[in-house]
């Protein structure tokens, strides 16, 4: 695939060098990206509201329980382990969510079946129940490495000289939270995209615009505005040393290597028509978009599916090496019905409010529609990324991590053989990766039938231990050591057993 | 200890031709003084205008309606949509942001520059349009005739005083002079044209265009 | 979705712990600032009697390079974590040991920084900035740099407060003028008029966002979402009533009354009317899902007993510990997560009443503060309604609130007092909690700051923390907590004027 190849060159030759000088502002970005490894490359799949294992893939049946009754069990007919380590899938059907009027039929099987193999369930038990708290801790181990999140340690490692190494597609949740350790070169930070649609405009200073049909003039107004206009004006003098001019100064640096670059068409997802009318304004869509679109239909409708469009063509595109997306709180529902008229039809929910947390409301509903969805996410972006060549016969797949972070497990237990019921959050916990650098097929752990709590593992074997349990920081430390992050005087622990040997 | 700048020496430009504005030509101001050493400031806190703040002074600079002033894909507004975010803004309804970013990003100086050209460019095209209604380049919209020799100053002067609300320097008028040499040997018949549009865009998007 | 199809839910909620690693609360130390200032008295940074946070830190625990230089000779060898009594008897020693170093490499020693007034954490801040010649005000300058300059600050009053920049006949005007500084408040008085500032979605409505947290889907009234809850127009409208106009702010933990919002058209501006309803009068006159305030006059507190504020912080929680940490954060200024407003002390709390282990030893830290905080709120139900009563109004005060929650978090979970403290001081309730919070110096000091970092676009930086204290405490005092007599105050200091 060309662009791939021409991205990858792009680390190294005239892109990464314009890249990294104009974003870094000579803080040794150029020499890091020639000594950089062959990109690895995160996405951060946020589990908004605590994503349960026990309601995915540690599902308790209820004969394994002595407490079937009054734990969140399943009926052992709803619980299977179709993939290798015994990873669980839970079926579920019913005719609503709690209150809101929306049938489903869920079964994981189908997905831990296929993606069984490069699936790594790591259980742990966090230190905060409060969301935001939780969700920050999820990508920073609570602090664990000088305050650095996973994606910023990532874009160190891999990013100096991409585009845009850090991009987080999610708005209105933590686990796109800045980092505290603020000695990092800027390009480590995140990049917020509100809108993964209409984004790529922004990559581009003049295309699309009336009156930026030509190029070579703008560069001639750019140059002169920059050049002797700013410096002429006493404004720009008396506030030469300002650090927010100094940085305006090193992002209008850079926009020449965006422009360049052309990611304003590479990154479009959306397809000229009426209500994108690319073509009439100069503009086009990515070469790959069909295929994108294709694979995540609702991307119009759905935030969730734009997010992991854009997620695909930035790593894709030698963009970025981390991506951050997930389902935040609000309600999305589409169709052709007014909520509250009755039975919602099949696909116009989207989204629940609050995500996971739903679970308040209608634990296993919640639970069903969310875990589902976040593997309907993930099953396409490591179908696209597995069917793209990186080079050197491996495809994008064989070196990206999906973590699906969250921010903590949910309580354990119901009223007496309640299906509906509500759940509140509980410390304990874990975490499920997704990817071929960790030991996939793999349970690390495990639960305790008896009380739906996990239990640990030993950090260099993956024995199962029932007598610990797994840190945020271990579970950090982990994925930076399947991402082979560079840990170095960190202080972090090594954890061979999150690693592909 | 105070830190001087040197100012870049100043081209002699001779400055003629009317201004536009509130003030008649007559009252016209003067060119601002020539060099002098610029203190330079210790404090050093600059905010970002924001979308919101730069496209109010742009559309009233421009006198053009503040929702006519730059549309991505001719549909959604650039400041208050497309580049609400990057631009500081802050969407807490839908998408929970409810503070500004902390830091501006490159889409924030692309952004600039595509609402700056888009105000620009529909200025320009209302004033060549109808070259006795025009607000900003009566000089260079003439029908297709040559603009005379003093057009680029008076439009640069009068570019500085809607757009940066000041006169123009004497190093301001001749860069732009300079400016509209170049594009008139680049663009040719369209010259004038081009230049207008694009000597609006250098200036809307200066750094103190942008800063307080 | 009706609050009734949602009783389901009340059976649910269990338990927000905030809990913190003993490391966590080993890194920082709520005495610490108050050290610093009885070690550096006379730094300008201690004007306000403490120093900020960052001064040692970046985001708590998390240490910046001075705090970082301090940590290496806080009583080293000795095992961590650090107990209270160990730090603070550490703590000065280890200070001085860190006077001499140079934290941030900008050539000026740590003690040297502490005494002029400049970050000793950040290389762009060092006493040399504070060093300024003749020449900054000589004529033919574009500004006064080593002063306040009036024509500077005219500019950015007009776009800070106006939202435009000044046309080139006003700013002819202002030049002109021989009462320059009269003439700046009566343009600031003008902004603080405009739509830009006080209207809907304008500087002070936005001001209000991440105190309230809207999220559309579950908006109740006007542009209502698919699940409407309550309606957080009440909420902004309230809060931008009290910082208009020279409204007591302290109404925002106070009022007994609410507030409506106009929408705004080309030619009428946004109006905000002060109405006063019981929660009977008030369903009446707004009838719908989630359209009126539920809570009588009586149990008001302003925005912390809002409808809306129940709903996205209690929900169906029994015992709202993070209804309490975000009223404590957005109107305080205090963040538990943070470790931000702990109270010492010797109260056997938390009582952990809803067994949900909270006296760990890596969660008492926070929560000998936070639960006791929380109990006041705990009788102001959100969401969830008793099926028994059969009254329309589900979220109001209810005293026998924590009856209800037996079934799911035990019979101990009814003797939760609605008595609770706040600052290590008791109150009966959640209007004597909001009364002591309105009056306290946190609350002035989060409304200054709240405003220094809208107008200034930074925090204070330690030169400024003299012009800071003096903001909050004449808001306590002449300035009557009138927002707006604080504004003119803020314009006129250095930190804004001085180009």
């Amino acid at each position: 695939m060309q662009s791939i190849r021409i991205s990858r060159r792009g680390l190294l030759t005239g892109t990464s060098i314009a890249f990294g000088a104009s974003l870094l502002g000579g803080t040794g970005g150029i020499g890091r990206a020639e000594d950089a490894k062959k990109p690895r490359f995160l996405i951060v799949l946020g589990a908004n509201g605590g994503a349960s294992l026990i309601d995915g893939p540690l599902a308790i049946r209820a004969s394994e329980s002595t407490n079937a009754a009054t734990l969140n069990t399943y009926a052992d007919a709803q619980v299977t382990a179709p993939g290798p380590g015994g990873i669980r899938a839970v079926a579920y059907d019913a005719s609503k969510i709690g209150p809101i009027p929306y049938a489903i039929a869920t079964k994981q099987e189908d997905f831990v079946k296929r993606r069984g193999k490069d699936m790594m369930v790591v259980t742990a038990t966090t230190t905060s129940v409060n969301h935001n708290v939780a969700q920050r801790r999820s990508v920073t181990g609570n602090e664990a490495w000088l305050g650095r999140t996973l994606q910023e340690a990532v874009a160190m490692q891999y990013g100096a000289g991409m585009a845009l190494p850090n991009v987080h597609l999610v708005t209105g949740s933590e686990f796109t939270s800045r980092g505290s350790d603020a000695s990092l070169p800027a390009y480590a930070y995140g990049e917020t995209v509100a809108d993964p649609l209409l984004w790529p405009l922004g990559l581009h200073g003049f295309r699309g615009i009336p009156g930026g049909d030509r190029p070579d003039l703008v560069a001639k107004a750019r140059a002169m505005r920059d050049g002797r206009l700013s410096k002429a004006s006493r404004f720009s003098q008396t506030f030469d040393n300002a650090p927010a001019l100094k940085k305006w100064r090193a992002l209008r640096g850079s926009q020449g290597a965006f422009e360049s670059a052309d990611l304003i068409s590479k990154l479009m997802i959306v397809a000229d028509g009426d209500k994108y009318p690319l073509s009439k304004h100069g503009l086009v869509s990515s070469p790959t978009a069909d295929k994108v679109r294709s694979r995540f239909p609702d991307y119009q409708k759905d935030p969730l599916e734009a997010q992991a469009a854009l997620a695909y063509l930035l790593i894709t595109q030698g963009v970025s090496c981390t991506v951050t997306l997930g389902a935040n709180a609000n309600f999305v529902y589409t169709g052709d019905k007014p909520y509250g008229s009755g039975g919602l039809s099949d696909g116009a929910v989207k989204n629940l409010p609050i995500a996971f947390d739903y679970s308040h409301t209608s634990h296993r509903g919640a639970q069903a529609f969310m875990w589902e969805r976040m593997y309907r996410i993930a099953d396409g972006l490591i179908e696209l990324l597995s069917g793209t060549e990186l080079g050197g016969g491996e495809s994008y797949w064989d070196r990206s991590m999906i973590y699906v972070a969250t921010d903590f497990g949910r309580t354990k237990t119901r009223p007496a053989n309640a299906e509906d019921f509500g759940t509140g959050h509980d410390l304990n916990n874990g975490a499920v990766v997704l990817s071929p650098l960790a030991k996939g097929g793999t349970i690390l752990g495990g639960v305790d039938p008896s009380a739906g709590l996990t239990y640990g593992f030993d950090l260099a074997s993956g024995a199962p231990d029932k007598g610990r349990t797994t840190a945020e920081k271990e579970v950090y430390a982990g994925i930076l050591g399947a991402m082979g992050v560079d840990t170095t005087g960190s202080g972090l622990p090594d954890v061979p057993a999150m690693r592909k040997t | 200890m105070t830190i001087l700048l040197p100012i870049l020496a100043a081209a002699a430009v001779a400055a003629s031709g009317s201004f536009g504005c509130s003030k008649s030509d007559d009252e016209a101001p003067k060119p601002a003084p020539s060099a002098s050493p610029v203190a330079v400031s210790t404090q050093n806190r600059l905010k970002f205008k924001g979308g919101e703040r730069y496209s109010a002074d742009l559309a009233e600079a421009l006198a053009i309606p503040r929702g006519e002033l730059c549309k991505e894909l001719s549909a959604y507004d650039c400041a208050d949509v497309v580049h609400k975010i990057a631009l500081g803004g802050i969407e807490p309804y839908q998408q929970t942001i409810y503070r500004p970013l902390p830091d501006r990003s490159v889409a924030s100086a692309n952004a600039v520059d595509r609402i700056a050209l888009s105000g620009c460019e529909s200025r320009a095209a209302k004033d060549f349009a109808d070259g006795a209604k025009a607000v900003l380049f009566g000089e260079l919209a003439l029908g297709g005739a040559a603009p005379g020799k003093d057009a680029p100053a008076a439009v640069a002067k009068r570019l500085y005083l809607r757009l940066m609300r000041r006169e123009a320097t004497p190093e301001e008028i001749a860069a732009l002079g300079d400016l509209y040499a170049d594009i008139a040997a680049a663009a040719g018949a369209e010259g004038p044209r081009r230049f207008a549009t694009l000597a609006c865009f250098a200036v809307a998007t200066t750094e103190e265009a942008l800063f307080y | 979705m009706t609050v009734a199809d949602m009783r389901v839910m009340s059976r649910s909620l269990r338990v927000f712990v905030l809990v913190l690693t003993a490391s966590g609360l080993a890194q920082a130390k709520p005495p610490g600032p108050k050290i610093f200032c009885q070690t550096y008295p006379d730094a300008p940074a201690c004007a306000g009697g403490e120093v900020a946070c960052t001064t040692c830190h970046t985001s708590p625990p998390a240490r910046n390079a001075y705090g970082t230089a301090i940590e290496k000779a806080l009583a080293p060898g000795k095992s961590r974590p650090l107990s209270d009594a160990d730090y603070a008897a550490a703590l000065p020693a280890a200070l001085r040991a860190a006077e001499a170093l140079d934290a941030d490499g900008d050539g000026f020693g740590n003690l040297d920084e502490i005494r002029a007034g400049t970050d000793p954490a950040s290389a762009q801040s060092t006493p040399k900035q504070k060093e300024c010649g003749d020449l900054g005000s000589a004529a033919g300058h574009s500004w006064n740099v080593c002063g306040y300059d009036e024509r500077y600050a005219y500019r950015k009053v007009m776009l800070d407060f106006c939202g435009r920049s000044p046309s080139v006949d006003e700013q002819a005007s202002f030049q002109k003028s021989a009462a320059r500084r009269a003439d700046l408040h009566a343009a600031l008085a003008a902004c603080l008029k405009t739509e830009h500032w006080r209207g809907r979605d304008g500087a002070v409505w936005n001001l209000a966002a991440p105190k309230i947290k809207p999220l559309q889907s579950v908006k109740a009234g006007a542009s209502a979402g698919p699940v409407p809850l309550a309606d957080y127009e009440d909420d902004f409208a309230l809060f931008t009533w009290t910082q208009i106009d020279n409204h007591d702010a302290r109404d925002l933990l106070q009022a007994k009354y609410f507030v409506s919002a106009t929408v705004p058209t080309a030619t009428a501006p946004t109006t905000y009317a002060m109405f006063d309803r019981s929660a009977l009068e008030d369903a009446q006159a707004r009838p719908g899902r989630g359209t009126f305030q539920t809570i009588d006059a009586e149990q008001r507190a302003g925005m912390i007993t809002m409808r809306w504020f129940r709903v996205v912080n209690t929900m169906f929680t029994p015992l709202p510990r993070t209804t309490a940490a975000q009223a404590y954060r957005a109107y305080l200024g205090l963040d538990i997560a943070l470790l931000q407003g702990l109270q010492d002390g010797a109260s056997n709390e938390p009582f952990d009443y809803d067994n949900k282990g909270v006296r760990a030893a890596g969660c008492i830290g926070c929560h000998k503060t936070l639960d006791p905080l929380a109990y006041p709120f705990s009788r102001y139900e959100a969401l969830d309604r008793d099926a028994k009563t059969g009254t329309v109004y589900r979220t109001q005060y209810r005293p026998d609130r924590m009856d209800r929650f037996v079934d799911t978090d035990g019979p101990r979970i009814t003797q939760v007092p609605e008595q609770g403290s706040i600052f290590g001081k008791p109150v009966q309730n959640l209007v004597e909690w909001a009364k002591v919070a309105a009056e306290s110096d946190a609350f002035a000091q989060k409304l200054v700051l709240d405003y220094w970092h809208l107008i200034v676009g930074e925090d204070p930086r330690p030169s400024d923390a003299a012009e800071y204290a003096k903001l909050w405490t004449r808001l306590k005092t002449d300035n009557a907590y009138g927002i707006e007599k604080m504004l003119h105050d803020l314009v006129d200091t250095e930190a804004y004027g001085v180009p």
